[in-house]
């Protein structure tokens, strides 16, 4: 993997909920598939509860808490989460509210050997979102970045510098980094990308 | 009461909530944590109003959602640090927190299923995981360094963390950035030495 800081920022920033939609969607669809990052994910959360406990308390007012009393009347309970059905979707689910409807849709840019569909998330109008189909072999051209850029491999495998990132592997590269990310040759490669979102 | 008996007798209430409806249970739930999430609301950017507004839908959410509540996998206070942290991302930053697959669901689809407990002593036990993760966290903070831990503490409490903890304690943000880097290189290093059982 990546420099291990470099995902525990991420993670301890998806904890702490500062994130912007874009990459917390992306981080979120990572944890979904990555048991070793859901274990530190877990440290993370687990931290906010701490905080949240060693905070002064302040005063909520008597208004307040008669008036949710009251409230509670009416209240039945939720009815157990409405989970979809997790065998029929096969993307993961942090995925399936922005782009189940999408994928099979159009909307997908072919540029030769690969092909893109951008989604708009959130309020940061710079953060560019998108999922990137690779033909075996292919390859996205060299770039850099202006800021941070995660890829998150969701088929196949995909060569990044000197990395394989296989199905649920994030990349993390920054704004030092030129690369041409490329599918390995035996199959397609589908992954989750996001640029200058941080 | 210790710390960890208080905190059993929370998830108690909790749990006395998600199966009996118990408003008892619920007021006590209220007098510890609406003053906590109204703080941490308040930190965040709320004011006044708008703190005690949200922390009022973040514990009506607590009474709604209780029976998602699983002791094995985070204390009361994770959970309902959750609910809040979700809450202000909502109305604070208009924006939304994609949806998180619980813990549970990621092993359901996994093939893995387990049964919840049902018994109200099973589950304390069952719980006894979520505490002993806390309470090695406890441990790991600890030993890090007091500038380090204080790191860690504010960055949860600043909207744009690093840059607004520089300001407030003075520090160039390079020194804030290296300082989180260490303090989270060493919790990491703590937990691969002393794991916690289930991963």
């Amino acid at each position: 993997m990546t420099d291990s800081t470099d995902l525990d920022e991420l993670l301890i920033a998806h904890a702490a909920g500062h994130l912007t939609e874009a990459v917390a969607l992306v981080v979120a669809t990572h944890l979904c598939l990555c048991p070793e990052s859901r274990r530190r994910y877990r440290i993370y959360e687990a931290l906010g509860g701490l905080v949240l406990d060693e905070l002064g308390p302040e005063d909520v007012g008597a208004v307040c808490r008669a008036r949710l009393f009251a409230a509670l009347e009416e209240e039945a309970s939720d009815p157990d989460c409405a989970c979809s059905d997790p065998g029929e979707d096969p993307l993961p689910l942090p995925l399936r509210p922005y782009f189940s409807t999408r994928l099979a849709a159009a909307g997908w840019r072919h540029c030769g050997a690969f092909a893109e569909l951008p989604l708009a998330v959130g309020r940061e109008p710079r953060a560019k979102l998108r999922l990137l189909r690779l033909e075996p072999g292919a390859s996205v051209p060299a770039h850099g970045h202006e800021g941070l850029e995660l890829t998150l491999v969701l088929e196949g495998g995909l060569c990044d510098r000197d990395r394989i990132l296989r199905t649920g592997d994030l990349g993390i590269a920054d704004a030092s980094i030129v690369h041409a990310p490329r599918a390995e040759t035996d199959s397609a490669c589908l992954c989750l990308m996001v640029a200058n979102g941080a | 009461m210790t710390r960890s008996e208080e905190e059993e007798a929370r998830i108690a209430d909790l749990l006395a909530v998600a199966r009996r409806r118990d408003r008892e249970a619920f007021g006590r739930l209220f007098d510890y944590y609406a003053p906590r999430v109204k703080a941490y609301l308040r930190r965040l950017g709320a004011d006044e109003q708008q703190a005690e507004e949200l922390t009022q839908e973040v514990m009506l959410a607590v009474w709604r959602r209780a029976a998602q509540y699983d002791p094995r996998r985070a204390t009361p206070g994770t959970w309902i640090f959750r609910i809040a942290r979700n809450r202000r991302i909502d109305a604070l930053r208009r924006e939304r927190r994609p949806p998180e697959a619980e813990e549970a669901e990621v092993e359901a689809e996994a093939g893995g299923e387990e049964e919840a407990a049902e018994l109200p002593g099973a589950a304390l036990e069952a719980a006894s995981e979520a505490l002993l993760l806390e309470e090695r966290l406890r441990a790991a903070i600890a030993r890090l360094p007091p500038e380090q831990a204080e790191i860690l503490r504010l960055y949860y409490l600043e909207e744009k963390p690093q840059g607004e903890i520089a300001d407030a304690l003075g520090l160039p943000l390079g020194t804030v950035k290296s300082r989180l880097r260490l303090a989270l290189a060493k919790l990491r290093d703590y937990f691969a030495e002393n794991k916690v059982a289930r991963t």
